[in-house]
């Protein structure tokens, strides 16, 4: 039975839709995120999730149980859905100590003092805060707030957890640690877990699967590797980093053996084979999506390997950046971004051919 | 409405404990998620305050007769006000009010600067010190100024006599000056309270920044510290302003003696001073005050935005200092004579006064504890002093939770009507009490015969409810803006249900905002006299009142003692108050 079912919910400001006609199924134990660009009605769609929005449309069910239903009215309020919730602000009681915030949720629900005191000590201790109960809580440094806010979420064992963009308030540094310090947790004790961030390698480390949204509806939904090497559509491609997209036309289409389709595409001044997840007819206009991590650099005039595209051109432009070095080039009359790595000399104006793996080069529509 | 009675019914099902929780859970029912039963009665609750005494303004000023008696429609009260005589009553509003705003602004600035921006010795408590005079009442310093600075008999001008031998007075506080010096006396404080928080909430940076571009200091200040306090001043300015017209004690104390007439003295006298209460004139030109005031407002809101009580807040920077070397024992001296002039030196004299037989006549001989004695056995006294505290607890206690609620309608739900609740509840601030009392005294006279309101207590602790709601709003809605929605938000997904949560989290964080709240409406209705002086009957007089009337039948030497006692309620509270906000800032 799935943990979190949304079907078609929807949440309405006036004419503008927030949130529109959303599925969604989270499985018992998965990590879901909702993805997209602010404003694009994640946070919507969890607080609807938490009862905190009401939907205007559609059906919400956790656990198996409805908790909203706009058409027949029924709206369970948000103390009563059994969630744990982190809130981007962390939303730690300033008038309370530690332990007392991590408490609230055992007190609220008459929970005896014996239990309290276990459960609290051993929330803290699975975030490696158990020294701290005593402390007020403005004392608190970031990274710590956001410790006692999981610590509270997750004391009494709820359902489901929300996640609002927990990461975002911290430095980059503690951002990556206090992430893969969650997933592991989150792996450990196998809590349903709906996660919002925009943050997309946030999205992609965390995730078992990805919900990326735009303008209150969803993109596609799929694991990281799938959202990010095939986007179903531009937006999806544009979301993850900064893609070359290359228009061109479709000359042929096959399917090939693994269920997508193999395409024979023709540019402006080339042509090559790429993948496709459907079928384009003959003379379609598509964009390949080429990511900048997969161009190779060759010298000049080096002829095509089979399998591969290749453009002429010169670099014009080099950032180096620590782990890697961006450059820009320009061949065909295109600009291509490409990510070299960083021992590469790069001189302006050289003459190179640029060139990418037939497996590594997507088509979406136009 | 259906999922709201569901989402209701689940509520209870779950808080089924005992009475008085299921009674809570009603009550909240009442203000919640639209259910329009709660929001009704408080919109109904709001406009009797406000809307109901206006009504009755504009009723009052076009009936013949007075409150309660059958008479004709006519505009004779309107065609009344077109006198040459109320033309100068107008001017001289303005005028005062003005003139004292300008002179205030000024002080308030340089007091404001010193005490944030300079390294003079002791700015803590010389900031206690210069804001102090604010609370203390003002019937209270006028009684001192008037025995301070008499031409004739004032201790000032006694000592100026026995110091120089000269036969004329240095000062005649019964003058345009001295109306505008008592009035200085409470506006300069006011201003400094929005200009210091300015000064201090300032990035540091916008100045070094200034300097970096090789401006000098002075260029510094006027073109960026000042430029960017403009809002603030300017908001503080129109306020002032504003209680410059409303003000009733220093006009009524220093004016009206020699004639100087102000708009809220002309209404009094007109009810008061006539052989005949001219309620029909009075009334009319209450009206004409309240349009004037809705002008005033309208302009401020123009300048400010509808931003009418903001003052600069956010960060706590370290503002820079300017360090004064020895010229810092000039700045102190300065914010030490202010102190001295409008505290040390009124209760100076209260206490001088309360000591001898006449004020004026300081001889060892006529030392005396006959006026705490006449005070003491004093029946009036007490009874006025019991209605005050009563009035007070009362009042405070019922003016902050109606301010509490309107603020959580307006700034916690998203009920459409929330405006108009706003509105309401912030009507009364553009009536002075003196207008608000004809609006109210016509309103509870012409109640049913069911309901005795005029005459009783009642009718004072209404018109102090409608004179506080506006601060009180404004004072919890500040608090609840500190708390964020997240932090409710929480509590409720957590398992809290919404009662547990405007009581765990709502009122235990905000409870040090309503305490001063509730401190600050206790001083208002104590030191409250424009609408209490028209709004009293016999048996229920309060003690700005009692101290009005043995001023006027001369006996200042008892009206001393009864400041004196007065005083040190106010100091009580003040520091109480002072201990409160202490312990707030040092524990979020």
């Amino acid at each position: 039975m799935p943990s979190v079912t949304l079907e078609e919910i929807g949440r309405h400001f006036g004419d503008v839709k927030a949130v529109d006609r959303v599925n969604l199924s989270v499985a018992h134990g998965e990590f879901v995120t909702l993805l997209g660009p602010s404003g694009c009605g994640k946070t919507t769609t969890l607080r609807m999730v938490a009862g905190l929005e009401r939907n205007d449309t559609g059906r919400v069910s956790i656990g198996g149980r409805v908790v909203s239903d706009a058409r027949v009215g029924l709206f369970v309020p948000p103390d009563l859905r059994q969630l744990g919730m982190v809130f981007q602000s962390y939303a730690i009681w300033p008038h309370m100590t530690v332990f007392d915030n991590v408490a609230y949720p055992l007190r609220v629900r008459r929970a005896t003092k014996a239990e309290i005191r276990d459960k609290v000590t051993a929330a803290l201790r699975l975030v490696e805060m158990e020294r701290f109960a005593d402390r007020p809580a403005p004392a608190l440094s970031g990274g710590q707030q956001q410790r006692v806010a999981i610590a509270r979420a997750l004391v009494f064992e709820p359902e489901v957890l929300l996640l609002d963009e927990p990461l975002s308030n911290l430095d980059a540094r503690l951002r990556a640690q206090m992430g893969d310090e969650f997933r592991a947790l989150q792996r450990r004790l196998k809590i349903t877990t709906l996660y919002v961030t925009h943050d997309q390698e946030e999205a992609m480390a965390l995730s078992d699967r990805i919900v990326v949204m735009q303008q209150g509806r969803i993109l596609q939904i799929g694991a990281p590797e799938t959202v990010y090497h095939r986007p179903a559509s531009r937006a999806v491609a544009a979301f993850f980093g900064t893609p070359n997209m290359i228009a061109a036309k479709v000359a042929a289409c096959q399917p090939t053996d693994d269920g997508d389709y193999m395409l024979a595409v023709e540019g402006a001044a080339w042509q090559g084979r790429c993948r496709a997840a459907e079928r384009f007819g003959r003379d379609e206009a598509v964009l390949v999506v080429v990511r900048p991590e997969n161009v190779i650099l060759a010298a000049p005039d080096t002829p095509a390997r089979d399998g591969h595209i290749a453009w002429s051109g010169h670099i014009v432009d080099g950032i180096f950046r620590g782990p890697h070095r961006s450059i820009a080039a320009e061949a065909g009359g295109m600009r291509f971004h490409i990510e070299a790595p960083a021992t590469r000399p790069v001189s302006i104006g050289e003459a190179v051919t640029l060139s990418v793996a037939t497996d590594n080069v997507w088509a979406v529509r136009a | 409405m259906e999922s709201a009675a569901l989402q209701r019914r689940s509520d209870v099902a779950v808080d089924a404990g005992g009475l008085p929780r299921r009674l809570a859970v009603a009550f909240a029912g009442l203000f919640r998620g639209g259910c329009p039963l709660g929001m009704v009665l408080l919109i109904a609750a709001l406009g009797f305050l406000s809307l109901y005494p206006m009504g009755m303004l504009l009723y009052g000023s076009l009936h013949s007769a007075p409150p309660g008696l059958a008479g004709e429609y006519n505009l004779d009260g309107y065609a009344a006000l077109a006198t040459t005589e109320n033309l100068i009553v107008l001017a001289n509003t303005v005028g005062i009010s003005f003139v004292k705003t300008a002179l205030s602004l000024a002080l308030a600035i340089l007091l404001a600067w010193i005490v944030a921006r300079t390294d003079t010795p002791a700015r803590g408590t010389l900031e206690v010190l210069i804001t102090l005079p604010f609370f203390i009442p003002p019937i209270l310093t006028a009684t001192a100024w008037g025995m301070l600075g008499n031409a004739q008999v004032g201790t000032i001008n006694l000592v100026w006599r026995w110091l120089t031998g000269v036969e004329w007075p240095i000062i005649d506080v019964f003058s345009y000056g001295g109306v505008i010096w008592h009035m200085m006396q409470y506006s300069t404080p006011f201003i400094f309270l929005f200009v210091v928080d300015a000064f201090r909430a300032m990035d540091p940076a916008l100045e070094e920044s200034s300097r970096m571009s090789r401006a000098t200091r002075g260029q510094t200040f006027w073109r960026i510290t000042f430029a960017l306090m403009l809002p603030v001043t300017t908001s503080a300015f129109i306020l002032s302003f504003i209680r410059g017209i409303e003000a009733f004690e220093s006009p009524v104390f220093f004016g009206t003696p020699v004639g100087i007439e102000v708009l809220t003295t002309k209404i009094y006298a007109l009810i008061n001073h006539q052989s005949q209460p001219q309620y029909q004139s009075a009334t009319a030109m209450g009206f004409a005050v309240m349009v004037l005031m809705f002008l005033l407002v309208a302009w401020q809101w123009r300048m400010l935005g509808g931003r009418s009580f903001t003052t600069v807040t956010g960060k706590g920077y370290a503002p820079n200092v300017t360090q004064l070397g020895w010229k810092r024992w000039i700045t102190f001296a300065i914010c030490i004579a202010f102190f001295v002039a409008t505290v040390a030196l009124p209760v100076g004299q209260l206490l001088l006064s309360s000591f001898f037989q006449f004020f004026g006549f300081y001889q060892l001989d006529m030392l005396t504890l006959e006026h705490y004695r006449g005070v003491w056995n004093n029946r009036d006294f007490w009874a006025a002093f019991a209605n005050t505290m009563l009035l007070g607890v009362c009042g405070a206690t019922a003016t902050m939770a109606l301010g509490a609620i309107v603020a959580y309608v307006t700034t916690r739900t998203r009920w459409h009507g929330r405006r108009l609740i706003d509105v309401l509840a912030w009507l009364p601030w553009m009536m002075p009490g003196m207008v608000l009392g004809i609006g109210f005294l016509w309103g509870f006279a012409m109640l049913p015969g069911g309901i005795p309101i005029y005459g009783t207590l009642w009718a004072l602790l209404l018109a102090y409810i409608a004179l506080g709601t506006p601060v009180a709003v404004r004072v919890t809605s500040s608090a609840y803006a500190q708390i964020s929605n997240d932090i409710e938000e929480c509590s409720r997904v957590h398992g809290a249900s919404w009662w547990q949560t405007l009581w765990r989290i709502l009122v235990a964080l905000a409870w040090p905002a309503f305490a001063v709240g509730w401190v600050l409406t206790f001083f208002g209705i104590m030191r409250e006299l424009s609408a209490s002086i028209l709004l009293y009957a016999p048996g229920s007089e309060v003690l700005s009142v009692v101290m009005l009337k043995m001023w006027t039948g001369g006996k200042p030497e008892e009206v001393s003692v009864i400041g004196l006692f007065m005083l040190v309620l106010v100091l009580l509270f003040r520091w109480v108050q002072l201990r409160l906000i202490k312990k707030r800032i040092s524990t979020l």
